[in-house]
């Protein structure tokens, strides 16, 4: 199926903003001490859909909270009754701006293993009920490197709807589903009219300028089946001697997934919450017993790398890693996940 | 302020003479101009050392690490880390003995975008307070300077500051990255 595209400018894609913000719930970046955050948004002027992609946090938080609420509960002597939790506040249709294309990929990502084994219907109906609105960066960052992992620019359907700048200050507005083809045509953006046939043209040209000015370049496949090789090399306990173990870098990753179960009980009343945790940490491991199976710091990091880029690809198919280099930039030892893995793929198979 | 040969110098010494196992500093970081902290344990390995005012990080965080625990340990402390450095000794968690320690007469630090930080602004003890040997003329301490922001957060009535906490930890994801980066929370990692 072929889905519309629109030519605009900055003012008609501003006007389409301002529509979307008044009609819709709708959720943009919102500046704070000089980070960005998905915040939910009232008027086009409190939010920033262009925010730099190093200043920006990923999206995963309105699919994925930090902390939620599973169950309500009672335990007393004559028994435990389950009470259900409050609404939830994300599930309702909503739209998002100004999205990275790396963390709308993670969504994409992250839904294989949410609809696999286990169904979370809660991830499934957020991002079903969500129009994501992705604005195609025109410059990588230091850490970036989305366009070396499973990045398809032809059929990407990460995103509902793309935005990309073409010469002349024209604005390609693009649907990228079937989601995204509706609901711009019950929006239609202020002044656009169908594109001059060389639309196409102009946005691989602007792909093509995006993509020279990546620092970081990586052959995923050559990573993907080197690092099968490499489960015994020394190379993860090299690469990874400086990490201090923060795990900031799962907490801000737009693929990581690992959570943790905790109940906070007050006499015969408690709520089970569900919340972040990090393969990175010591204690993720830690058994009732004592018995901790991956004591060691490069052992977690074993973990951490070949799940994203070994054990998820074998699964489902893609890299758990969507390329965004937001570990790298918040790390405070400045570790990053690309030079990780390339250290390990270029180590000898031989211990 | 630039002691990196000094550095090298001094690491290859400890390694040559079987003085340490492990050696904390800071190289750097292969792309752009910032450093990183490295943890070495090859003497071949020494001549990537370096310390200059981008050398940020306190490397006394290294010392709760499964690298150095219970090893000999060499490593860089400029003043504000020789401070934190002593507190775990004064708490026990380190043992002075097997510690080579070079203290730095620190001038100030800059951040990535090359602009000194605000605390070495404010720095008191700019020179190392514990250390086997000193790179640098100490310049001893300064008067201690109450900040300007929390003169101005003291003054502030508890609801103001209560506000004032909320709206800062607004921005907080609880990833608790900060008390893994802190050297003084050292519970066993």
């Amino acid at each position: 199926m072929s889905f519309s595209t629109f030519v605009t400018d900055k003012n008609g894609l501003q006007k389409l903003y301002e529509a979307i913000i008044s009609k819709h719930e709708t959720f943009a970046p919102v500046e704070k001490f000089g980070k960005y955050d998905y915040k939910k948004v009232s008027s086009l002027e409190e939010c920033d859909p262009d925010s730099p992609i190093a200043m920006t946090m990923s999206v995963k938080p309105l699919f994925f909270p930090r902390s939620s609420k599973i169950i309500k509960y009672e335990a007393t002597s004559a028994g435990t009754t389950i009470h259900e939790t409050e609404q939830d506040q994300l599930a309702g249709p909503r739209v998002i701006l100004g999205v990275k294309h790396c963390d709308a990929r993670g969504l994409q990502v992250l839904e294989a293993v949410n609809k696999w084994d286990y169904i979370d219907s809660d991830f499934l109906k957020r991002r079903s009920n969500t129009v994501i609105f992705s604005t195609r960066c025109d410059k990588a960052d230091t850490h970036c490197f989305c366009t070396s992992l499973d990045y398809d620019v032809e059929n990407l359907d990460a995103m509902d709807v793309a935005i990309v700048s073409g010469p002349d200050g024209k604005i390609y507005i693009q649907a990228r589903t079937e989601k995204g083809e509706n609901f711009l045509n019950q929006n239609p953006a202020p002044g656009s009219q169908s594109p001059a046939p060389s639309a196409g043209e102009e946005m691989k040209k602007q792909y093509e300028g995006f993509m020279t000015s990546f620092r970081l370049k990586m052959d995923y496949k050559d990573v993907n089946e080197k690092m099968a090789k490499r489960f015994d090399s020394t190379a993860f306990e090299e690469a990874t001697r400086n990490c201090v173990s923060c795990n900031t870098c799962a907490f801000i990753c737009p693929t990581c997934h690992c959570f943790k179960i905790s109940d906070e009980k007050i006499k015969d009343t408690g709520v089970r919450y569900k919340s972040y945790d990090s393969c990175n940490n010591v204690y993720f491991t830690l058994e009732a017993g004592g018995h901790n199976p991956r004591p060691a710091k490069y052992r977690r990091w074993r973990q951490r790398s070949m799940h994203k880029f070994v054990y998820y690809k074998e699964r489902f198919g893609v890299n758990l890693c969507v390329g965004c280099g937001h570990c790298a930039i918040s790390c405070p030892v400045n570790i990053s996940i690309f030079e990780v893995v390339n250290h390990v793929a270029a180590a000898p198979t031989e211990v | 302020m630039d002691y990196s040969k000094q550095i090298q110098d001094i690491a290859s010494k400890l390694f040559a003479d079987d003085k340490i196992d492990v050696f904390v500093g800071y190289c750097m970081n292969g792309f752009d101009d910032n450093q990183v902290p490295v943890v070495i344990t090859d003497p071949k390995e020494v001549q990537a050392l370096v310390f200059t005012e981008k050398s940020v990080f306190n490397l006394s965080n290294y010392l709760k690490a499964d690298h150095t625990r219970g090893k000999r340990v060499g490593l860089v402390v400029k003043g504000c880390d020789s401070r934190s450095l002593n507190l775990l000794l004064t708490e026990n968690q380190v043992k002075r003995d097997k510690l080579y320690i070079i203290g730095i007469a620190c001038e100030g630090v800059v951040d990535d975008r090359g602009q000194k930080m605000q605390n070495c602004m404010e720095c008191i003890v700019p020179d190392a307070v514990v250390f086997d040997e000193m790179l640098g003329t100490p310049k001893g301490k300064k008067d201690y300077i109450v900040n300007a922001d929390i003169t101005e957060l003291a003054a502030k009535g508890l609801v103001e500051r209560r506000e004032y906490f909320e709206e800062i930890f607004d921005n907080c994801i609880r990833c608790n990255a900060c008390r893994h980066s802190c050297p003084l929370c050292y519970d066993r990692l």
